[in-house]
C-alpha cells in the first residue's frame, strides 16, 4: 500500500513538473557576429515568422543550418537569451568564426588588476557585453583599450565557462613585467631659448620603481635651471608612495637681475636649489586622485653673503578626469593644488600657494582606436588656470606666463621679471590632423598692482601628419611642432617662435 | 614561443593527383603547438594561413603559392574543435578532436596542376603560420623619445607559430600511373 501511494505521488509531481514546463515565446530573433542583410529575403522573413512562436530547438537548428548554408564558412548556432519578460525568450543565431560566439556572456571581470585602473568608459564597455553572445571583435578592442591605459603590463583575454549552462565570464587579464624606459622631451623659445629634459625609469613589475631626470629648462619657472633628479615609488594597491631628491643650478636672466637689484629683492635670487619631496598618491577612482606630501628645499642664496635658507612646505593635490559621455567627445579634467609653508614646519618662508588648472575638451569626432586623430577629426580645449599666492613665496614657486606653451606670444621676462602671486589665464585652441590654432589670454599681477591683459594667438604646424610621413619620422615631425605666437597690441609687436612644447 | 623548425625533415610530404587538382597531405604534421592550444582552450580563436607552392628542387623557392586561410576555435563547454575555412571556396566544420581539426585543414590544400611540366620532377613547399590582427598605432603622444623608442622595440602583439615542410621529387607522368 505504502509503495502505491509513493508512485501515485511521485507521478503527481511528475505530471506538475512537466505541466508547468510549458515552452517559452520567443520575443525576438538576433542575428551575432554578421549583419543581418548578409542573409537571403527569405531566409530573413522565416526568421521574423519566429517572433511569438513558441521555442522549438528542431525549428531554430533547421535555422542555423540554412544561415550555414548561405554563409559556409562561418560556424552557426543558435542559443537563447533570457528575455526582460517571464516566459519570453530571445532568439539568438551566433554567426562566428569561433565556436564560442553561441555562448552568452555572464560577466566581465578582471584579474591581475583592479578596476581603479581602468577608466570608467571602458569598464562600462566592457560590462556591456554581459548578455550578450561572445563578440572577439568587440572584446579585442577592449583589450586593446585596457593595453593602452594600463601601462608597463601585457594584456590578455580568455573566455571561460561561466556558473550558468551555456555561459560564459570574459576575463581580462593583466601581467605586469618589468621594464626600462628612456624619455625625454624638449621646446625652443626664439627669446628664451632651448629647454629640455631626459629620463630614465625603470620598473619592476608594476610594484616598485625608479627613475632619473636631467634638466635645463627655461620655460617651466622664472629661472633657468639645470640638474638632475633621483625618484624612486612603491605601489601597494590603491596607494603609491613616491620619494624625489633633486638638486639644480639656477641661473637668473639679466631681466631677472635688473628688477631685482631694482627692487632690492636680490636676496630672493638662489644659486642651487635641492629639494626632498616624498608624496602618497591615492587613487579614489580611476578618474580621481589625492596626492598628499612634504618638501623640503635648501637654497643657497649669495646676496649678501653666501648662506643657505629652507623652504619647507605640506602640499595637497586633487586631480580628476572624466568623460560625460561613453563616446567620449566631451572630457573633463582638471586639478586644485596647495602648498602651504609655515612655522610649524620649520623653514624660513611662509606662504600659501593655490592652484586651480581646468580643461574642457571637445573632441568633434570621436578619434580611431589608438590615434588622436580620425582624418577628418578635430577637436577643441578650453583651459582655465588661476593663481593666487598670500605671504612670501620663493621665486620658484611664483607663477608666470609668457613660455612655449602658455601666453606663446610674450616673453616672461618682459611680462613680470620677478614672476607674480596672482595670475589668471584662459586658453581656447583647436586642433586637428594637422595644424593647431589657439587664441590666449592671461594676466599676472602682484597683491596690489593694477591688472593688465594680455592677450595673443598663434599656431602649430604637425609637420608628420602634413607630410604623410612614416610613423617614426612622423612622431618626430609630429613632435617639433613649429609654431609662431603673436602678442595682440597695438605697438611693438614682435611675434615668437618655437618648437616643441611642455617639458 | 617562437616555432621556426625549418624544414622538419621528421613529416612526410605526400602528394595525390584528383582530376587536374594535387592534394597534398603531410603525416605527423601538429601545427597546433601548445602556446596555441592554450589559447584556443582559452576560448580565443586562432587564425592560420597555409601557403603552398611547387619548386623544380628542393632549393628554389616556389613562384606562386596557393594561400589558405582559416580559422580554428575549441568549444569550451564541449571540448571539440570547429574550424572555418575562410578562403578558398568558404567552409566550416565542427565537433572535430584536435587530430581531427589538424586533418580537416591539410586535406582542404589542393592546388591545381595546370602550371606543371608532365615529364619533369617538382617539389612541394609547405607553410604555415598564425596571424595576429596589427595593433593601432600611436600617432602622437607626450614623449618624443618614448615614443620612438617603443616604435623601434615594438614587440609583436603575439608571437607567431610557424614551420614548413617540404617533400619531393614528384613528377605528373607518375602521379598520373598511380591514382
Amino acid at each position: 500500500m505504502k509503495s502505491r501511494v509513493a508512485l501515485l505521488c511521485f507521478l503527481l509531481v511528475a505530471g506538475t513538473i512537466a505541466f508547468g514546463q510549458t515552452p517559452a515565446t520567443i520575443e525576438k530573433t538576433e542575428i551575432s557576429g554578421i549583419s543581418e542583410d548578409s542573409l537571403s529575403a527569405p531566409l530573413r522573413a522565416d526568421l521574423q515568422k519566429l517572433v511569438g512562436q513558441n521555442y522549438d530547438e528542431k525549428a531554430a537548428a533547421q535555422i542555423a543550418e540554412r544561415i550555414h548554408a548561405e554563409l559556409p564558412d562561418y560556424v552557426v548556432t543558435s542559443t537563447t537569451a533570457a528575455s526582460t519578460q517571464p516566459g519570453r525568450i530571445v532568439l539568438v543565431f551566433a554567426v562566428a568564426h569561433n565556436i564560442n560566439a553561441k555562448y552568452i556572456v555572464e560577466s566581465v571581470d578582471l584579474k591581475g588588476t583592479e578596476k581603479s585602473k581602468l577608466s570608467e568608459a571602458l569598464w562600462t564597455d566592457m560590462q556591456k557585453m554581459v548578455g550578450h553572445p561572445v563578440d572577439d571583435a568587440s572584446a579585442d578592442q577592449l583589450r586593446e583599450r585596457m593595453a593602452a591605459e594600463i601601462k608597463g603590463s601585457h594584456s590578455r583575454r580568455s573566455v571561460e565557462r561561466g556558473s550558468d549552462p551555456q555561459h560564459v565570464r570574459i576575463v581580462y587579464e593583466s601581467v605586469s613585467q618589468s621594464s626600462a624606459n628612456f624619455s625625454g622631451s624638449g621646446g625652443y623659445h626664439s627669446r628664451q631659448k632651448f629647454s629640455g629634459r631626459a629620463n630614465v625609469a625603470y620598473t619592476f613589475y608594476d610594484f616598485v620603481g625608479v627613475r632619473v631626470d636631467g634638466f635645463n629648462d627655461a620655460s617651466t619657472l622664472m629661472e633657468r635651471y639645470a640638474g638632475y633628479r633621483y625618484g624612486a615609488w612603491t605601489e601597494y594597491k590603491r596607494v603609491r608612495f613616491n620619494a624625489e631628491y633633486s638638486s639644480f643650478r639656477a641661473q637668473w636672466s639679466p631681466g631677472t637681475l635688473q628688477a631685482a637689484s631694482a627692487t632690492g629683492t636680490s636676496a630672493d635670487l638662489y644659486r642651487l636649489r635641492d629639494t626632498i619631496d616624498p608624496s602618497a598618491k591615492i587613487t579614489i577612482s580611476s578618474g580621481f586622485h589625492v596626492t598628499l606630501g612634504f618638501t623640503a628645499s635648501q637654497l643657497q642664496i649669495q646676496v649678501p653673503t653666501s648662506h643657505y635658507e629652507s623652504v619647507r612646505t605640506a602640499n595637497g593635490n586633487a586631480d580628476y578626469k572624466f568623460y560625460l559621455s561613453s563616446s567620449e567627445k566631451h572630457q573633463f579634467s582638471g586639478s586644485y593644488d596647495i602648498r602651504v609653508a609655515g612655522d610649524a614646519l620649520g623653514g624660513s618662508a611662509t606662504f600659501t600657494r593655490h592652484l586651480f588648472d581646468q580643461n574642457y575638451e571637445w573632441n568633434l569626432k570621436k578619434p580611431a582606436p589608438g590615434t588622436r586623430f580620425t582624418p577628418d577629426g578635430h577637436q577643441i580645449d578650453f583651459n582655465v588656470r588661476l593663481g593666487r599666492i598670500t605671504g612670501a613665496a620663493p621665486m620658484f614657486e611664483r607663477f608666470s606666463l609668457g613660455d612655449t606653451s602658455r601666453l606663446v606670444g610674450w616673453n616672461k621676462y618682459d611680462i613680470s621679471p620677478l614672476g607674480a602671486s596672482r595670475m589668471a589665464y584662459g586658453e581656447v585652441t583647436y586642433t586637428n590632423r594637422y595644424i593647431s590654432t589657439f587664441f590666449e589670454s592671461g594676466s599676472l599681477w602682484n597683491d596690489g598692482q593694477t591688472r593688465v591683459l594680455r592677450n595673443s594667438i598663434g599656431g602649430n604646424l604637425l609637420l608628420g601628419n602634413i607630410l604623410h610621413a612614416p610613423t617614426a619620422m612622423r612622431i618626430i615631425l609630429n613632435a617639433a611642432r613649429p609654431g609662431i605666437g603673436v602678442p595682440l597690441q597695438k605697438n611693438n609687436v614682435h611675434p615668437i617662435f618655437t618648437l616643441g612644447g611642455n617639458i | 614561443m617562437l616555432l621556426w623548425p625549418g624544414l622538419l625533415s621528421a613529416q612526410t610530404v605526400s602528394v595525390k593527383l584528383e582530376g587536374e587538382q594535387l592534394r597534398v597531405s603531410v603525416s605527423q604534421l601538429h601545427f597546433l603547438g601548445s602556446e596555441v592550444l592554450q589559447r584556443l582552450r582559452n576560448g580565443i580563436a586562432v587564425n592560420y594561413v597555409f601557403k603552398v607552392g611547387f619548386t623544380p628542387n628542393r632549393y628554389s623557392k616556389p613562384a606562386t603559392v596557393t594561400s589558405y586561410r582559416f580559422v580554428i576555435s575549441y568549444d569550451i563547454f564541449e571540448e571539440k574543435f570547429a574550424v572555418s575555412r575562410i578562403e578558398p571556396n568558404p567552409r566550416s566544420i565542427t565537433h572535430l578532436s584536435e587530430s581531427a581539426a589538424q586533418m580537416w585543414c591539410l586535406d582542404s590544400i589542393a592546388i591545381p596542376s595546370g602550371g606543371l611540366p608532365a615529364d619533369q620532377p617538382f617539389w612541394v613547399n609547405l607553410e604555415y603560420q598564425t596571424v595576429e590582427p596589427k595593433p593601432a598605432t600611436t600617432e602622437t603622444g607626450e614623449s618624443l623619445i618614448g615614443q620612438l623608442i617603443d616604435v623601434f622595440s615594438r614587440k609583436a602583439q603575439r608571437e607567431e607559430a610557424r614551420g614548413t615542410v617540404m617533400g619531393g621529387p614528384f613528377s605528373l607522368t607518375d602521379l598520373r600511373k598511380t591514382r
